[in-house]
């Protein structure tokens, strides 16, 4: 099986729309965060 | 089922295959077989990873779960986005960095050989069985459908994945699974609205939920702190996101998706846009089968929906209490009816009395109708000892079968079958992989030539296709089919993540005290799954918590003896 090649990925590895990793993954749990609140709310609502 | 919905099906199903064929029939090397060419972008990572986990028992249960028992199911995602940061992180650039073809290979550079190949092994144990009802599940399907045996159907759908996954590898997986996300969320979205659109006219989609709610059905968050419920908020954000973190970073048919990426970014991206997506895509498919349970408050359901079992017990001596309790189940559905018009009139009024009164005896009427489905259950368990006493599965495709209009039911059907093939062929590309990587090139035939890696990776697929083929034959011996994935999968995933975990964090801790307090834990967590009534999603929390605090203590013991 042959080897890869995989150097400099890491120095060059950037989300896109967002300045850093750290933007891209406080948008994903913020989005969660939302939808467990949106979900509280439609559960007490239509109790 | 009618031509247009063969046409619809055939179609489908072989210009998905024919186009994985197709696209990936120049695969030459182990290398391009087992890693895809490393040439994936991230929305393809993305609906590879989503349509790994969802298999067809997706499309099946999950509906028949929310017309059971409503949304709660939810909350057995909530981890998931949290896990999808968590792997983004740190674990992926690890793999990454050591150029691995599967998880466990990073154990045996972290720990040692044995440790290493005890995880692969407890993978192709638990992913071997889970790949069998992979294929069961759209198997019960074309049985009931087309009136095929069982087995036959079995045969049918594994030679079909085999096919096209020991053509084209991890590649045509990929490929072919982009296309069948995209059939699968199409026809789902199809049943949708022809569920709204059969409802009474004047019943909106805003009263068709508020009719859900009164029967205590939209029940997507449950903060109660118990252990014994199987779906709260905190089993979901606990269990739930143990479950996620195990699968999506030690479970090979998905680490095999994502390190298919043509860069560390693409395949972060994958996985975020999983975490992003999958909670939103449950949801939509339990509404689907909440639709479902409004529209049977207008239109009859049947007793029970698995037919050809009850169609036995009309053989039997118990065939008049049976017909007893279809009429009295009729009774209930004229009660409900007439309960729900009362409750969507009150709504219609803002009669806010008025509609907590006929809230009160909906749940009522339902709690009798239930109790009536228990009795049939009973009497079908008395009468046909061994047969299929739950019928949640059935739910959904009953619908399918005697609502949709032609075309409809093909495409439905194709999604089934689109979900099968996806989640099966991962899983068959995950364990011919890791047989040859961890095991075969490891410890049989560390020397060959890539070109036998190659024909020795296609052999193992065949050989786990059969595997599971043969586990196919046996799985009716289970209930729902989702919770029995899921329980699989709570067995073994909760001491596999345990191991990865002592890996990454406790730097003290080396290979043989690693390798023990995986066992022994594999072992509390049988026990614990034998002998107590906690929830499963909580065995993946005792399962990690028991290696980490084994590997800690018996770690000085190994220290003592070689110092």
């Amino acid at each position: 099986m042959a080897d890869d090649n995989r150097e400099d990925e890491e120095s060059e590895d950037r989300p896109p729309i967002f300045a850093s990793w750290n933007g891209a993954y406080s948008f994903v749990l913020g989005t969660l965060a939302a939808l467990i609140m949106l979900f509280s709310f439609i559960t007490r609502h239509y109790r | 089922m009618k031509a247009l919905d063969w046409a619809v099906l055939a179609t489908t199903i072989l210009g998905i295959v024919v186009y994985g064929v197709a696209r990936t029939r120049n695969v030459r090397t182990a290398d391009v077989y087992l890693r895809g060419g490393r040439d994936q972008r991230w929305w393809t990572i993305g609906l590879s990873i989503m349509a790994t986990q969802a298999s067809a028992i997706t499309f099946l249960s999950v509906p028949g779960q929310a017309h059971e028992d409503g949304m709660a199911y939810l909350q057995f995602y909530f981890g998931l986005p949290v896990a999808m940061v968590i792997l983004s992180a740190t674990i992926v650039p690890l793999y990454y960095r050591l150029k691995v073809y599967t998880a466990y290979e990073w154990l045996e550079r972290r720990f040692d050989r044995k440790t290493r190949q005890l995880t692969a092994i407890i993978f192709l144990l638990q992913r071997g069985l889970a790949a069998g009802l992979s294929i069961y599940a759209p198997a019960i399907i074309l049985s009931t459908v087309l009136g095929w045996p069982l087995h036959f159907t079995n045969l049918v759908i594994g030679f079909l994945v085999i096919g096209y996954t020991v053509s084209g590898g991890t590649r045509a997986v990929s490929q072919t699974q982009t296309l069948q996300m995209i059939v699968m969320l199409g026809g789902m979205a199809a049943a949708l609205i022809v569920a709204v659109h059969r409802l009474p006219a004047g019943v909106s989609l805003g009263d068709a939920t508020a009719l859900a709610g009164a029967l205590g059905r939209v029940n997507l968050v449950d903060y109660s702190p118990r252990f014994d419920t199987r779906y709260t908020f905190w089993s979901g954000m606990t269990g739930g996101l143990f479950v996620a973190l195990a699968y999506f970073g030690t479970d090979q048919s998905q680490v095999q998706r994502y390190l298919g990426g043509s860069s560390l970014t693409e395949s972060r991206l994958g996985l975020l846009f999983n975490g992003l997506l999958k909670i939103p895509m449950q949801a939509f498919i339990l509404f689907v089968g909440l639709m479902v349970l409004v529209f049977h408050q207008f239109k009859p359901a049947p007793l029970f929906f698995n037919q050809a079992e009850a169609d036995r017990v009309l053989s039997t001596p118990a065939a008049t209490e049976w017909r007893q309790l279809e009429g009295r189940y009729s009774q209930s559905f004229e009660q409900r009816r007439e309960a729900a018009n009362r409750f969507l009139a009150a709504r219609a009024a803002g009669n806010d009395t008025a509609m907590n009164a006929a809230r009160t005896e909906l749940r009522a009427i339902d709690s009798g109708a239930r109790s009536l489905r228990d009795n049939a259950r009973k009497l079908l368990s008395r009468a046909l000892p061994g047969a299929e006493t739950q019928d949640a599965d059935y739910v959904f495709l009953r619908f399918v079968k005697e609502q949709l209009p032609a075309g409809l039911v093909g495409l439905l059907i194709a999604v089934i079958f689109c979900a099968a093939m996806s989640a099966t062929a991962a899983a068959l590309n995950a364990l011919g992989s890791t047989t040859v990587v961890d095991i075969y090139r490891r410890s049989v035939r560390p020397d060959a030539t890539d070109a036998h890696y190659l024909l020795a990776a296609k052999g193992f697929t065949i050989f786990w296709g059969v595997v599971a083929m043969l586990f196919a034959t046996f799985a009716s011996l289970v209930d729902n089919l989702i919770q029995a994935v899921n329980i699989l999968g709570s067995i073994f995933y909760g001491p596999m993540l345990g191991v990865f975990l002592v890996g990454f964090s406790f730097k003290r801790v080396q290979g043989t005290a690693a390798f023990t307090a995986t066992l022994m834990a594999q072992a509390i967590v049988i026990a614990v799954m034998l002998t107590t009534k906690i929830g499963f999603l909580w065995w993946n929390v005792i399962g990690c918590g028991a290696v980490v605090a084994l590997a800690t203590l018996l770690q000085p013991l190994w220290t003592e003896k070689s110092a």
